[in-house]
């Protein structure tokens, strides 16, 4: 399987045992990723994306035009579109469900946690709207496991310098959120 | 969800990992914005294909709303899987018999394109040593100290040793005090377990894990380190037999 690497375009000649490693790694990446309530249809949701691949290659596409890295930017985009279709259908249910018992419809598995847990993230992002945008977008990044290399690379920066705006933006938020009165 | 979601054993030190697991959560919620940025221009400013100018203003749109970031996320996560999975697909091409394999995909070059430079520089290096001055009689200086090289992981595995099923011990030399992330597959790619943030030199790769992978299989495994500074070195694929 060839990477996608950053700025490769269209590789040409997508190789049909590709297919199997993509599908692996789109499952892998939507299980990381996806929202918890999305846990149960994840595996479904890959298929989906799976079979737009399939239709998307069988769509009058030659075989130069076709490579990982279009095959793993339209899986990208059917996941996405997928995602959008059940979350605007859960928070119509959510809405209705709560008009008709004045309850929360998600059955989550400890609901005061996941409450607690979301409103924490809603004082962290209100955190980081504050912060200088290039210490949000290091820290927000670091957080999500990028190292000091492969944020300056993202952003043409230094990597000294991508290093010490994720050591700032840290002091930043952890500042902000003692300020709050918060301890994550 | 959250184990899945969530890497098992994380890199981050607790108070980030918190953080990060708050800042999910908070996307987590069912809200529907239609104020982010396209995903398609996630994808790109994710991939490199927008300025950085450019991929700053996306990135940053999408960290403040929750539908976008978790578009976001998909889209870091899927780069990150694609580019291991490219990474294990090039090691299951390596010869057999080989311990190391080396990230090197021959199918796709005409064995012909091979050879042409491969004669010629065979031929520089006998015309070079042919020609090459004598040698000083005597060189009384101690031999220099060999330049600084990036440090690389390297297995501290005997060559082609198998290793039992119940003892399926990994074992590699340790960089500059880093943490190691240890990706295992069979080879035909597929990930047997994919571990972060070790502290130890060695990973016991749990027999439950093997379950499903037939005595005398070779397992292909990396290890990538973390440095305390952030910076990162991927080994080489070594190649592990299942006793």
């Amino acid at each position: 399987m060839r990477s996608v690497s950053a700025g490769s375009g269209m590789e040409p000649n997508f190789d049909p045992r590709d297919y199997a490693g993509l599908r692996r790694a789109l499952s892998r990446a939507v299980r990381r990723a996806c929202p918890g309530w999305m846990s149960e249809s994840a595996e479904d949701v890959v298929q989906i994306a799976m079979a737009k691949v399939v239709a998307t290659m069988d769509a009058g596409k030659s075989a130069d035009e076709i490579g990982l890295a279009y095959v793993s930017r339209v899986a990208y985009h059917a996941v996405v579109d997928e995602m959008r279709r059940q979350r605007r259908r859960r928070a119509l249910a959510t809405v209705e469900v709560d008009e008709v018992h004045g309850a929360i419809a998600e059955a989550r598995p400890d609901p005061e946690a996941a409450t607690a847990g979301a409103q924490l993230g809603t004082e962290i992002r209100d955190c980081l709207s504050q912060m200088a945008r290039s210490r949000r977008l290091a820290v927000v990044l670091y957080l999500e496991g990028r190292g000091a290399t492969e944020i300056a690379r993202m952003f043409d920066w230094k990597r000294k310098q991508a290093d010490n705006l994720v050591y700032r933006g840290i002091g930043d938020l952890r500042r902000c959120l003692t300020d709050k009165g918060l301890e994550p | 969800m959250t184990e899945q979601r969530n890497v098992p054993t994380d890199s981050l030190p607790d108070w980030d990992r918190r953080v990060r697991d708050a800042l999910v959560a908070a996307s987590d919620d069912v809200v529907v914005t239609d104020a982010g940025p396209q995903s398609s221009r996630i994808w790109d400013a994710v991939h490199g294909e927008l300025s950085s100018r450019e991929a700053q203003e996306v990135i940053d749109a999408a960290l403040l709303d929750p539908e976008a970031f978790t578009e976001l996320r998909l889209a870091l996560a899927m780069k990150d899987e694609l580019s291991m999975q490219d990474e294990l697909a090039d090691g299951q091409d390596a010869p057999a018999g080989g311990t190391v394999v080396r990230a090197v995909k021959p199918r796709r070059i005409p064995r012909a394109a091979w050879y042409a430079p491969l004669l010629a520089v065979a031929a520089a290096v006998i015309a070079v040593w042919a020609l090459r001055p004598p040698p000083d009689p005597v060189d009384p200086s101690p031999a220099p100290y060999r330049d600084a090289t990036p440090a690389a992981v390297r297995t501290a595995l005997p060559a082609d040793s198998p290793l039992p099923r119940a003892a399926f011990v990994l074992r590699w030399e340790a960089v500059d005090d880093g943490r190691y992330t240890v990706s295992v597959s069979t080879e035909a790619a597929k990930l047997i377990t994919h571990v972060q943030g070790l502290r130890e030199t060695s990973f016991h790769v749990p027999e439950a894990s093997l379950a499903d992978v037939p005595s005398g299989a070779k397992l292909l495994w990396r290890v990538e380190v973390v440095r305390p500074d952030g910076s990162r070195d991927k080994s080489a694929t070594f190649v592990a037999v299942l006793e």
